[in-house]
């Protein structure tokens, strides 16, 4: 049973770490807490579904489309309204993630209506047997796919040039600034990859979640404590504390009691940020 | 400019707020704070219909808000083929041919619940409340209704309801008491009945007052049927997923899984369960999200097998309950849930029991619902012997029947006068189907 | 001779705010409407707990986003001194903001050492912790919350109402207080060490601050302020449960309403609590046809806040403005007594 809870805390913690890597980007770059990470989850989810009903696309085919499109959902996005936001005090962009959270969840509720969803007819179903553990497929796809978008995302950040514009950017701003870096549209291109990582997510989740317009506000929680854990400016550390956090969440839910695993959590993250306040791997 | 224009249309919202405040009072026709006699002049009658409007019951929500739709018209325009209260003829005979209206309160959450209540009491001047009450929220919808004396009608199960001392509180079905006996007894039946050898019980159930009040009384049942209860997990309603629950009862392996979940984690442990190739051998659910139209929507043929309590089921066989069916289904395209249809039929029983009293007065409609609702039995889809609420508040003819999903239906398996077809235990594995 | 002094000094800021009193004391005067009374009392409970977040997230800089919590403790407090031991809420009060104070001091140690959104998270998981506890901890109500209207006691007493209008005035009393006490710390050694931290954390140590200390102050006494906000909301309702107390957005609601009214200000955070509140409560009066339209309609007018007025409402109440409206209050009355 262990290798089965192993296994089952690493896929869990794939997916708090594909969100707190969202926001680990967006907080290093633009020093914004991201409230609507999960919400973009939930949309990217549901264009998932809707991919699938009228194109009978299965959700691994429909995902560059589905990461293409929360891309340019979340350029928009910026430009509308964060990047008016970052000209404001700082609390003001605090909030106004957590206000477009509100607008998604029932913007969505309104446009789709409340029922659950989920889809139907996949390409890999069904599990594998592997003595020791029973490994879902469903399962398997989302692992394959959490670790291909953070094995993408690290070839982007580290050997494209917009890649290392945004983190120049995110180390000083106006340094880069000055070696001629736009910082506008690097700020532009990382919320749009942060709602575009969100996106992958939600689209691999598909697979075996059940989702409604509310889904996303559950995860917040873990991937901010996942990022804290991290530390500021490591998108690799939020990837290591999302593990970390699903590991945690189903160890202790499995071994102690399941009442009590957030509180253990939430006890766990309080004790490594007292000796480490900067997290793991924060600078 | 723009500060100008957007301090403008700040002010301007408040000013409608608080005019639509004044507005409001002034089309009440004199309902004062005690509730003598709320908007009962002949035309219309107001009923409060309380839905979640945000959060994971609107569907739920919706459906019965789209019923009561249905049951104002049937009340309010003549149809005389249909055999419904009320169908023939235009209103409410004995209030002088008054129409029905149901207005939408919010139930997203207790405190809102709360507030929503009050609103419909004492702005709309409602004569009723009625609507998809869980437990919590009926407890702080009872504050505005007892302080302002209008009749609540609620289909929350917990008896802490009923053992509250309200005096304007009703329950048309069961409590919790009632469905977890069934749910005993039907399993000492299958024991004795068809050699099932049910030893095991594990309880799951989720954190709110539904399922801690539920799996209290179920934890005392189970040493009384000789039973051994193996896991007892409470689970936040919340959770972004049971992993871990559903591996403690793979590693516990109860004969019996007893279930009180709502609808998105009803289907999370569904889905959990199949992706970790565990169901087991009988699965049992107490409403809720069980007996959502999101469960079979989405489940289809993966509900097989789980059982639940209810109080209606589509196969029940009546007119009256065909009728509503029939008619739910060419509305929304999908079928009814007895869940949606308790609770809009509230807002029926609301609307008889002023219609009986001759008035909308609280006292006088708390005199009716002890006395008794005058429904005929075949007028009524539950086909109950009575509507007869004793001093708790409690129908004492109330009914509970259980059910189980079987090819993409629900089918009545107890008790056996009622039921349409035979159990199926124990559950087939996953791979087996 | 020091208050005709101190009154001098502060000429400015009575004269503001007796523009804004009036407008407070009035108000009930607009709707007898229930409903109407019912928003009232609750901004005012919201503008008292927005009053305290002021104190550590606008004076001291340190956003709080898990302030819930004290007004959760704070409510409990008074919630089950009634019920289990009949004691009236005035006293109760007074327990509640020294057990919130102590937990704010325990709680802060650690915490006031993480710096910026660190800060925030960390206050977030503090909260969810408490809602947790709370949640399963069954001999203080658990899920099932704590029904505390009480028919034993004089309605001053028990603080329970049944006219909501008393307890607005009651209300208006503690925010009152509490605007007096912002500014005395505003304007005292307090606050300007806190603004010193605020501005550059550092720099105030550097000059012989201890930061650690002040912050750890400012948070004490603002959760003290939100735990008066929670014992009033009790009453407010005479009900109370983790699930609706407790929850994420609730704290996020304390800072929004902070924010949306003026950050830093003394009476930003009321003034925001009005506006918030009323556009709650009426967006979901008005637009219960549709689910989730009211929300959607809320985060809307968040966004749009957010971005347009970034100081907040308060921005809109320039000191032009508010003189004119003065000379026009109070001009009149002496006019009417005049002749």
């Amino acid at each position: 049973m262990f290798a089965q809870v192993l296994y089952e805390g690493l896929t869990m913690g794939t997916i708090y770490a594909l969100l707190a890597m969202g926001i680990a980007l967006v907080w290093g770059v633009m020093n914004i807490l991201s409230f609507s990470q999960g919400e973009f989850m939930m949309v990217a989810m549901y264009i998932t579904f809707f991919i699938n009903k009228f194109m009978n696309w299965d959700p691994l085919m429909a995902m560059p489309v589905v990461i293409i499109v929360m891309f340019l959902l979340g350029l928009l996005i910026y430009n509308l309204i964060i990047a008016r936001a970052l000209r404001g005090p700082i609390l003001g962009q605090r909030l106004i993630t957590f206000a477009l959270s509100l607008v998604l969840v029932n913007g969505v509720t309104l446009l789709v209506g409340g029922q659950t969803k989920s889809i139907p007819h996949l390409l890999f179903s069904g599990d594998m047997n592997l003595g020791f553990i029973t490994a879902s497929k469903q399962k398997l796809v989302l692992i394959i796919t959490s670790l291909a978008v953070t094995g993408l995302l690290f070839f982007f950040m580290n050997w494209t040039k917009i890649g290392k514009a945004i983190r120049a950017t995110s180390q000083d701003k106006e340094a880069a600034g000055l070696v001629g870096i736009n910082t506008q549209v690097a700020y532009m291109v990382t919320f749009g990859l942060c709602a575009a990582i969100a996106g992958a997510g939600g689209c691999a989740m598909t697979y075996y979640y059940y989702f409604m317009p509310s889904i996303g506000t559950n995860f917040m929680i873990f991937g901010f404590i996942a990022v804290c854990l991290g530390g500021f400016g490591s998108i690799g550390g939020a990837f290591i504390g999302g593990l970390i956090m699903g590991m945690i969440d189903v160890f202790t839910g499995t071994y102690l009691s399941v009442a009590f695993k957030y509180l253990a959590v939430s006890v766990i993250f309080m004790l490594i940020v007292s000796f480490r306040p900067k997290g793991l791997f924060g600078r | 400019m723009k500060k100008k224009l957007l301090a403008a249309l700040l002010s301007a919202i408040v000013v409608m707020g608080s005019t639509a405040g004044c507005g409001q009072k002034g089309t009440q026709s004199g309902g004062g704070s005690t509730g003598a006699s709320a908007g009962g002049n002949g035309k219309t009658i107001k009923i409060g219909l309380m839905v979640p409007l945000t959060g994971t019951g609107v569907q739920a929500g919706q459906e019965v808000k789209a019923l009561a739709e249905i049951f104002a018209d049937i009340i309010n325009n003549d149809h005389p083929d249909l055999n419904l209260p009320f169908a023939k003829g235009e209103g409410l005979p004995n209030l002088g041919g008054a129409k029905v209206e149901f207005v939408t309160g919010d139930l997203s959450s207790p405190d809102i619940a709360m507030s929503e209540a009050e609103r419909l009491i004492t702005q709309q001047n409602v004569i009723g409340l009625c609507g998809n009450f869980a437990s919590a929220s009926t407890k702080t919808a009872m504050v505005p209704a007892e302080k302002y004396h209008r009749i609540v009608l609620s289909e929350g199960t917990s008896n802490t309801l009923t053992q509250a001392g309200y005096q304007y509180y009703g329950r048309a079905f069961p409590g919790d008491n009632d469905f977890v006996k069934d749910t005993f007894d039907y399993l000492d039946q299958l024991n004795k009945t068809k050699n099932a050898g049910i030893k095991t019980v594990a309880l799951v159930s989720e954190d709110s007052e539904f399922g801690t009040y539920i799996a209290g009384l179920e934890r005392t049942e189970i040493p009384k049927h000789g039973f051994k209860q193996v896991e007892d997990i409470y689970y936040s309603a919340s959770a972004t997923n049971v992993t871990s629950e559903v591996l403690r009862l793979k590693n516990a392996n109860p004969d019996v899984v007893i279930m009180s979940s709502y609808a998105a984690d009803a289907l999370l442990f569904m889905s959990t369960y199949k992706e970790m190739n565990y169901f087991p051998k009988m699965l049992f659910g107490q409403r809720g999200g069980f007996m959502t139209s999101d469960f079979l929507k989405n489940l289809g043929s993966d509900s097989d097998y789980v059982m639940t309590t209810a109080r209606w089921n589509t196969d029940i066989n009546n007119e009256a309950s065909k009728t509503v069916a029939k008619l739910f289904y060419d509305k929304m395209g999908f079928p009814l849930s007895g869940d949606v249809l308790n609770s809009a039929w509230d807002g029926v029983l609301l609307a008889a029991i002023a219609n009986q009293a001759g008035s909308t007065d609280a006292d006088a409609m708390r005199k009716v619902m002890s006395e008794g609702i005058k429904i005929d039995k075949a007028e009524d889809p539950f086909a109950l012997e009575g509507y007869k609420f004793d001093e708790s508040g409690q129908n004492v003819y109330g009914k509970a029947i259980i059910l189980q999903y079987m090819n993409k239906s629900l089918k009545t398996i107890y008790p056996q006068a009622a039921s349409t077809a035979e159990a199926a235990y124990p559950a087939k594995g996953w791979n087996e189907r | 001779m020091k208050l005709k002094s101190l009154l001098k000094s502060e000429k400015g800021f009575i004269r503001q705010s007796s523009v804004i009193l009036t407008i407070l004391i009035l108000a009930p005067v607009i709707s007898q409407d229930e409903f109407f009374a019912v928003t009232l009392c609750l901004s005012l409970v919201w503008g008292i707990m927005g009053l305290g977040w002021n104190v550590v997230g606008g004076y001291a800089g340190q956003t709080s986003n898990g302030h819930a919590m004290y007004f959760g403790i704070g409510a409990y407090v008074g919630a089950l001194g009634l019920k289990w031991y009949g004691l009236s809420p005035w006293l109760t009060m007074w327990i509640a903001v020294i057990l919130c104070m102590v937990v704010a001091l325990v709680v802060g140690y650690p915490l006031l050492r993480l710096r910026g959104h660190y800060f925030a998270i960390a206050t977030m998981a503090i909260v969810e912790c408490v809602r947790i506890i709370f949640t399963n901890w069954k001999l203080i109500g658990g899920a099932t919350g704590v029904m505390f209207y009480d028919k034993t006691h004089s309605e001053l007493y028990s603080m329970q109402f049944a006219n909501r209008i008393s307890f607005y005035y009651i209300c208006l009393g503690f925010m009152l207080i509490f605007i007096i006490l912002s500014r005395v710390l505003e304007k005292s050694k307090f606050g300007y060490y806190c603004r010193a931290i605020k501005a550059n954390q550092e720099s105030a140590e550097s000059s012989g601050i201890n930061s650690a200390f002040y912050k750890r102050w400012a948070y004490m006494i603002s959760a003290g302020i939100v735990a008066i906000g929670g014992i009033l909301y009790g009453q407010l309702f005479q009900y109370i449960d983790p699930g609706s107390m407790l929850p994420l957005s609730n704290s996020m609601l304390i800072v929004l309403v902070v924010v949306m009214g003026g950050i830093g200000t003394i009476w930003g955070p009321v003034l925001g609590a009005f506006i918030m509140t009323f556009i709650n409560q009426y967006a979901r009066a008005l637009f219960n046809q549709v689910a989730g339209l009211n929300l959607f309609i809320y985060g809307v007018l968040v966004v749009f806040i957010v971005l347009f007025l970034p100081k907040g409402i308060v921005s809109l109440f320039t000191e032009e403005r508010l003189e004119a409206l003065r000379k026009k209050l109070f001009h009149k009355k002496t006019k009417t007594e005049e002749a």
